[in-house]
């Protein structure tokens, strides 16, 4: 009963313990580990750990963490609607703009994604799809990051 | 000491954390860090040895623990898998140092022989916080003299603050021998420390 410290100690086991030395000795012993066990971790370490911390893997698997990237790659298509082309300048900019001109003008005509892809693909658009790919993953990074600078705040 | 309703309530609080960490509330996991962290430090402290080592290498357990969450089973205790995790983090440390301090058994081998690592270095201990510090230096001595089976649940009882059912778990031993052991070590430290400790035989 000592050993397991739970509860009253009945008082026969109280007057034993009173005589026996070495059950004093071994109560003695418990209470000295007893005021030893650690406490709670300070603000500090919390703090450092936390910060530590990854995303959470079970977000990843949520709808919603597709958003940014959905956000980023709507803006990226739309500031290529609006621009009228690929905002470059010079010669390659030129070429450019008219290659991405034709290239909604194909993806109107077709109205199909999967025609548009193909269509992209034949025209040798690469590049074009090569940049709308830099602009959607730029943008969605521009927006992650600005969704959680707003978090901290 | 922790009495078994205690112990229960306590592991229901750290199943209504996870509870609110999965649903999206994941500022509660730092309700388990400043739970944890303290007694998980002092148990990798007891493995590597070094406390610099023990507090990134407890980070890195709930590092761990956090990518593994979704993993985690809630018909075990969440603070026995957290130490098998801290348990092999530490271990792992070890392997890559080599020669590595350890005052905790690693298990057996490929041949079936027990493999041990002695502490080179003690390091610091829930005992430095004993005002009496040739009592602290005694047990400290005493408890490094322990056969590492008896040591490891003296840490993990007393300078960790596990409860028996707990520790039972972790080293997957029957409730009875976890507790025969821990009377087996209170018994030897009592006959080793007897002096000291009769100057605290009036202590409740």
């Amino acid at each position: 009963m000592i050993e397991d410290g739970r509860g009253p100690v009945a008082s026969d086991l109280e007057a034993h313990v009173a005589r026996c030395a070495g059950c004093r000795a071994h109560r003695a012993l418990l209470t000295l580990f007893a005021g030893i066990a650690p406490g709670e971790a300070d603000d500090a370490t919390v703090a450092r750990i936390t910060a530590a911390l990854p995303k959470a893997p079970w977000r990843r698997h949520s709808l919603w963490s597709w958003l940014p990237l959905g956000i980023g790659a709507a803006a990226a298509g739309l500031g290529l609607v609006l621009l009228g082309g690929v905002p470059a300048g010079g010669a390659v900019g030129g070429f450019l703009g008219w290659l991405a001109s034709w290239t909604l003008d194909s993806l109107a005509a077709v109205r199909g994604s999967s025609d548009a892809m193909r269509t992209l693909v034949t025209a040798g658009s690469g590049w074009l799809l090569a940049w709308l790919a830099i602009v959607a993953l730029g943008g969605s990074w521009a927006v992650t990051a600005l969704l959680r600078r707003g978090g901290r705040g | 000491m922790r009495s078994r309703d205690t112990l229960r309530a306590v592991v229901e609080d750290d199943s209504d954390v996870l509870r609110r960490v999965r649903a999206g509330d994941e500022a509660a996991f730092g309700t388990l860090i400043r739970r944890y962290e303290p007694k998980l430090r002092v148990y990798v402290m007891q493995i590597v040895g070094i406390d610099e080592e023990a507090r990134d290498l407890v980070q890195e357990a709930f590092i761990r623990a956090w990518r593994h969450l979704d993993t985690y089973d809630s018909t075990f205790r969440f603070s026995t898998w957290l130490f098998r995790i801290a348990h092999n983090v530490a271990i792992d440390s070890l392997r890559r140092r080599r020669h590595g301090t350890i005052s905790l058994e690693l298990g057996e081998d490929g041949d079936g022989d027990e493999q041990r690592i002695d502490p080179a270095d003690p390091g610091r201990t829930p005992l430095d916080a004993l005002a009496n510090r040739e009592l602290a230096d005694a047990l400290a001595r005493e408890i490094g003299r322990l056969a590492p089976a008896y040591r490891e649940l003296i840490v993990l009882r007393h300078f960790s603050g596990l409860a028996y059912s707990e520790i039972a778990e972790l080293k997957n031993l029957p409730l009875g021998t976890v507790k025969n052991k821990l009377f087996r070590a209170h018994s030897v430290l009592r006959e080793v420390l007897g002096s000291y400790l009769g100057q605290l035989g009036g202590l409740k």
